[in-house]
């Protein structure tokens, strides 16, 4: 048995999973949420990637869709050790598949010096 | 000659200016102290938002940019690296920068936008050493978000606003050790959904009922004190907890930085510390309009868009003399003691030509409520909620035919059974 905090809506119902026994949500959105927690989270992971300016140093990123949770961590090494080069513009793809995921790490903020 | 100056390129500024311009106004001008237009979301590099506005989950950054094209678009005129100084009830703006020097500029309307500041350590009093190593959560954002810097390898957080909640995932995400996020309240004041994913996904412990007792070290901290804390707020003795830590963040609420707006003699409402706003965003001082976090703290970024275009709109309006303002039949909205305040504070029935919303939050958690809207003839709205929550604003649609013939609307909060 597990509990789920519901984060799809501010009401935050404490869902309990037990095998495809689901109880305490009062939506759908709850039960749903709690099955994707219990057997696959995912996160959208926000993080900053050095650059080679010499007035801003990093540049905002995010992963374009929702990373599994458990390679946030790994990710984030990675991350840590790229280097990019201005100028860099909003959507622009930085990290290209990251751990093999498919999934992009793109910029969310614009540098041009 | 200005029609419309704007104070302040955040969010609330830039939405203002672009809703001006829209609205009629020929010259509008925003000044931004900073050297770039965004405000704070330029530090905020987490995704959420943009979901009510947008319909799409946007960082900060990507957020600003949007609304940083459309001002450009729209050929509305910026000084940035600019500070206004003073506000002068004529509506003539003193402000400084260094290309420049003093600059007086006049404008028919003015909008003040300029946000919020963080409480800082001298606002709480914590007992102990002032030692290199204590912080505001937003500082240690500008830090490591904008500037590449970290700014500790231990650390505690102080207080659980949304803020504090974010920096401490971001600072395990950047290597960082959080120890512990320590909450005077029995309840967090973030949402719930910053508690799981910032904390409980990185299992970093919630102290509630808890505070920082004492700070200790030389030149940067080295250890800190936490106590439990009864209901009055007081540490109980014996309940310790000592940290080895290196950096304190703290995340203990905004302040709306109304300094400029009370030189220009705005009426400030105690319960906001923003001014006392009528139904158009207009402020005591005719002419001048305030919106966004200067006006009351919101929670989310949408809404501060939101109400800036309804402050830039009317601020338009009035430069171009379209607006009739008359004390006459003014309505003032009052709320229960459950509910912590309400914007607007007032409503005139001269202009008014619309359904207004009004924004509120409550002081408590509510299950199963009905938010009850009433005048002084017996008319009412009853709003059917499952819960309320204090960490969430909450706005409701007031129909323009309530505030017809009455002197007053009162807001209350109806529990169930009662």
């Amino acid at each position: 048995m597990k509990e789920v905090i519901c984060t799809v809506c501010p009401k935050s119902c404490h869902v309990l999973v037990d095998g495809d026994n689901i109880s305490g949500n009062i939506c759908i959105r709850g039960k749903n949420h709690a099955i994707a927690e219990t057997t696959n989270p995912v996160r959208v992971l926000t993080s900053t990637i050095k650059t080679n300016s010499d007035i801003n140093h990093v540049v905002s990123v995010k992963s374009k869709k929702a990373l599994p949770k458990h390679l946030i961590m790994d990710a984030m090494n990675i991350i840590n050790q790229t280097t990019v080069s201005i100028p860099i513009i909003i959507g622009d793809v930085l990290i290209d598949n990251i751990l093999n995921t498919n999934i992009d790490i793109v910029a969310t903020s614009n540098v041009y010096n | 000659m200005y029609d419309v100056i704007v104070v302040g390129g955040g969010p609330a500024g830039l939405g203002s200016a672009i809703s001006a311009k829209q609205n009629g106004a020929k010259k509008v001008l925003i000044i931004e102290r900073d050297n770039v237009l965004g405000g704070i979301l330029n530090q905020c590099i987490h995704n959420g938002f943009g979901l009510h506005y947008f319909n799409e989950e946007l960082c900060g950054p990507e957020y600003a940019d949007r609304f940083i094209k459309m001002v450009k678009e729209n050929d509305i005129e910026i000084l940035l690296d600019t500070m206004v100084i003073e506000i002068s009830d004529n509506k003539e703006i003193v402000a400084i920068n260094n290309q420049q020097g003093y600059l007086k500029l006049a404008a028919k309307s003015i909008v003040l936008a300029m946000g919020c500041r963080e409480r800082a350590a001298g606002a709480i009093s914590i007992p102990g050493n002032r030692c290199a190593g204590i912080m505001s959560a937003g500082s240690a954002q500008y830090f490591i978000n904008k500037q590449g810097y970290m700014v500790g390898k231990k650390v505690v957080i102080l207080g659980s606003g949304d803020i504090g909640l974010i920096m401490a995932r971001r600072l395990v995400l950047e290597g960082a050790q959080v120890l512990a996020c320590v909450e005077i309240m029995p309840y967090s004041n973030g949402l719930v959904r910053n508690v799981v994913q910032c904390l409980n996904d990185f299992d970093i412990p919630l102290l509630l009922s808890h505070t920082i007792t004492k700070i200790i070290g030389k030149n940067r901290v080295e250890k800190i004190i936490v106590s439990k804390v009864d209901e009055n707020r007081n540490a109980i003795i014996g309940s310790e907890i000592e940290f080895d830590c290196d950096t304190v963040l703290l995340s203990v609420g905004l302040i709306p930085e109304n300094e400029l707006s009370k030189k220009a003699n705005v009426e400030i409402d105690k319960r906001t510390n923003g001014a006392i706003v009528y139904d158009n965003m207009e402020t005591s001082v005719s002419g001048i309009f305030s919106c966004g976090n200067v006006l009351h703290v919101h929670d989310l970024v949408d809404h501060v868009t939101l109400e800036s275009l309804q402050a830039g709109k009317y601020a338009a309006l009035y430069a171009m003399n379209q607006i009739i303002n008359s004390e006459d039949k003014t309505i003032n909205l009052k709320v229960d003691s459950n509910i912590g305040y309400c914007v607007p504070q007032k409503v005139r029935l001269t202009n008014l030509n619309e359904d207004k919303k009004v924004s509120f939050r409550v002081k408590k958690k509510f299950d199963n409520c009905t938010i009850i809207i009433t005048n002084t003839n017996n008319q009412e709205i009853k709003i059917n909620k499952p819960y309320l929550l204090p960490c969430e604003m909450q706005q409701v649609m007031i129909k323009k035919e309530l505030f017809e013939n009455c002197d007053e609307i009162l807001i209350f909060i109806k529990e169930k059974g009662e």
